[in-house]
C-alpha cells in the first residue's frame, strides 16, 4: 500500500500566560492510502491539535508533514485540494439549507455550477439526505446534520478524509449507520483519518490505530495484533483493555484502589 | 479570477443570511427611521445658531446620524461570527482553498450594503422634512461612509476571531462605540469643545468621517477637510484590513 500522510516529530505547544503547555510533542504517524486509520486517544492527548495541523488550520511549531506527497509549509494550497475536513462541531450553515451549502462548498472548490448540482445530487443520493436538500439545520435529526456534514467534507472528493469523532452524541442506531457511510467511503477508495473516544467504534472501523497520549503517540497496529499482544491465553482483551494499559489510566486507578 | 468568484459566493451567503432573519432585516430598515423621529423634532431650536450651520439645521445633523450609523453596523458584527466559529463554519471554509480575504470580505461588503442601505433610507425620508441634497456632495458621502463602515466591521470580526467570546466582545465594542462617538461631534459640533478634546477628536476616524460628511452636505464644500477624510480613513481601512486578514489566516484554533 502506498503512503498518504507521513509526520515526523511533529509538535505545538501553547501558551497560556508564562506556561508553555507542550499539547503535541513528538508525533510520528504513518497512513497509507485506502485504509481507515482510527486516531485514538484520551481528553487533552492532543488529538484535535494533531488533526487541526494535518488540515492546515494550525501552523505546527516543529516537525514535517507531507500529505499525498505535498510538503504542509510549502503547499498548503494543495493539500486543501485533496484533504477533506469534518470537525467535532461539524460546519453546516445553520441559516442554509443543505442543497445551498453543498452547491457553495462546491463553488468554492472551483467547481462550475453545473458540476456543483451534480455533485450535491450526488452525495444527497448516496447519504440518503434527499428528504433535507431544502430544509435548513434546526430541523434535522442529529444523524442527518451529522450526515451533511460528511457530505460537505466529502464535495471534493478528498484523498483522505478527516473526521473528528463523527458519532459523538448520536443514538446508537445513528451511529451504526454512520459506520456503514464510513465504510462505504473506505470501499470507494477514500482514505479515512478517525478520532474518536468510542473504543468498540475504533475496534469496529479502523483497519490501524494509533494511540495517542500526553502529546504523543504511544502505540500503533492492527486492532487485532494489539489486542491480541495483552491477552493472556484464554482472555480476549478488548481493545478498551488495550487503550487503559497503554495509556497508563489502569495504573494510576490501581494506585487510588 | 477566484478571489472574484469566491468574493461574490461568500458575499451571496452573507446576504442571504441576513435576509434570512427577520429581525435584522426589520431593524435595518427602522433604525434609520427612528433616529429621525426622535431626533429630528429636537432641532427646531437650534435653527439659525451659527455652530450648526447657517442655513439648514437637517442638513448639519444627519451626517453625523450617518455615521453613527456606519459605526454601528460594523463594529457590532463581530457577534454573528463567533456563532460561525461555534458552528465550525469558518473552521469549514478554512480547509477550503478558498480566498481568505473574499472570506473577510463577503462579509465586510454585506455589512457596508446593508449601512448603505439605512443611509439611504434616512436621507430619502429627511427630505420632506426639508434636508437640501447637492448630488456631488452625496456621490462623495457615500464611498466615506462605506470605507468607514468596512474599517469598523473589519475590525469586529478580527475581535471576534481574537477572542471568540461575546463576554470579551460585549465589553470591548461597547467601550470603543461610546469614546469615538462623543469624540467625533456626532451630536454637537467639536468645535465646541476645548483644545485638549479637539486634539484627541483628530485620532478618531468617526470624526473625520463626520466633518467631510457635514461640509458635503452644506452650501459651502470645504475641499481641505473632504480632502483630510479620505486621506485618514483610506489608510485606515488598508492598515485594519491587513491586520484582519492576517487574523483570518492564523488565529482560530
Amino acid at each position: 500500500m502506498s503512503q498518504i500522510l507521513y509526520t515526523s516529530g511533529l509538535q505545538k505547544s501553547y501558551k497560556t500566560g508564562k506556561e508553555t503547555i507542550p499539547a503535541v510533542n513528538g508525533v510520528d504517524l504513518e497512513v497509507f492510502s485506502g485504509e481507515i486509520f482510527g486516531f485514538l486517544g484520551p481528553n487533552g492527548a492532543g488529538k484535535t491539535t494533531t488533526l487541526r495541523m494535518l488540515t492546515t488550520l494550525l501552523q505546527p511549531d516543529a516537525g514535517e508533514v507531507s500529505i499525498c506527497s505535498y510538503d504542509l509549509y510549502q503547499q498548503p494550497e494543495k493539500i486543501r485540494e485533496v484533504i477533506g475536513y469534518v470537525s467535532q462541531s461539524g460546519g453546516a450553515d445553520k441559516d442554509a439549507t443543505a442543497w445551498e451549502d453543498l452547491i457553495l462548498q462546491a463553488r468554492l472548490y472551483g467547481m462550475s455550477k453545473r458540476e456543483a448540482a451534480a455533485r450535491a445530487s450526488d452525495l444527497l443520493a448516496a447519504l440518503g439526505l434527499e428528504s433535507i436538500a431544502d430544509r435548513r439545520p434546526a430541523t434535522y435529526s442529529g444523524g442527518q446534520k451529522r450526515r451533511l456534514d460528511i457530505a460537505i467534507g466529502m464535495i471534493n472528493r478528498p484523498k483522505i478524509l478527516f473526521l473528528d469523532e463523527p458519532t459523538t452524541g448520536l443514538d446508537p442506531h445513528s451511529r451504526e449507520q454512520l459506520w456503514d457511510e464510513v465504510r462505504k467511503l473506505r470501499d470507494l477508495g477514500t482514505t479515512i483519518f478517525l478520532t474518536t473516544h468510542y473504543m468498540e467504534e475504533a475496534d469496529a472501523l479502523s483497519d490501524r490505530i494509533a494511540i495517542m497520549d500526553q502529546g504523543q503517540i504511544v502505540l500503533t497496529g492492527t486492532p487485532a495484533s494489539l489486542k491480541d499482544a495483552i491477552s493472556s491465553s484464554g482472555t480476549q482483551a478488548s481493545l478498551n483493555d488495550v487503550f487503559l494499559q497503554h495509556t497508563g489510566r489502569y495504573n494510576k486507578s490501581a494506585q487510588i484502589a | 479570477m477566484t478571489f472574484l468568484s469566491n468574493l461574490q459566493l461568500f458575499y451571496s451567503r452573507k446576504i442571504r443570511e441576513a435576509l434570512r432573519n427577520p429581525a435584522f432585516v426589520m431593524m435595518t430598515l427602522t433604525i434609520p427611521l427612528l433616529y429621525l423621529l426622535l431626533f429630528a423634532p429636537m432641532l427646531k431650536r437650534f435653527t439659525g445658531m451659527a455652530e450648526f450651520g447657517s442655513t439648514n439645521v437637517l442638513n448639519f445633523f444627519l451626517p453625523g446620524m450617518i455615521v453613527v450609523l456606519a459605526v454601528f453596523g460594523g463594529l457590532f458584527v463581530g457577534f454573528g461570527m463567533i456563532d460561525e466559529i461555534r458552528q465550525g463554519v469558518i473552521e469549514r471554509f478554512r480547509v477550503t482553498p478558498a480566498s481568505r480575504l473574499a472570506l473577510l470580505f463577503g462579509a465586510v461588503l454585506r455589512d457596508v450594503t446593508s449601512v448603505m442601505v439605512q443611509a439611504i433610507i434616512i436621507i430619502a425620508v429627511a427630505i420632506p422634512f426639508g434636508l437640501k441634497v447637492n448630488i456631488p456632495g452625496l456621490l462623495l458621502i457615500f464611498p466615506l461612509i462605506a470605507m468607514l463602515t468596512a474599517i469598523f466591521s473589519a475590525f469586529s470580526y478580527a475581535l471576534a476571531l481574537i477572542f471568540k467570546s461575546e463576554d470579551a466582545l460585549a465589553p470591548i465594542t461597547q467601550g470603543i462605540s461610546m469614546p469615538i462617538t462623543l469624540l467625533a461631534g456626532f451630536l454637537l459640533p467639536m468645535s465646541l469643545a476645548p483644545g485638549w478634546l479637539q486634539v484627541a477628536a483628530h485620532f478618531n476616524p468617526v470624526y473625520y468621517a463626520i466633518e467631510a460628511s457635514r461640509t458635503l452636505m452644506s452650501d459651502h464644500i470645504d475641499a481641505q477637510v473632504v480632502m483630510e477624510a479620505y486621506a485618514f480613513l483610506i489608510p485606515l481601512l488598508g492598515l485594519v484590513s491587513w491586520w484582519a486578514i492576517r487574523k483570518f489566516k492564523t488565529v482560530i484554533s
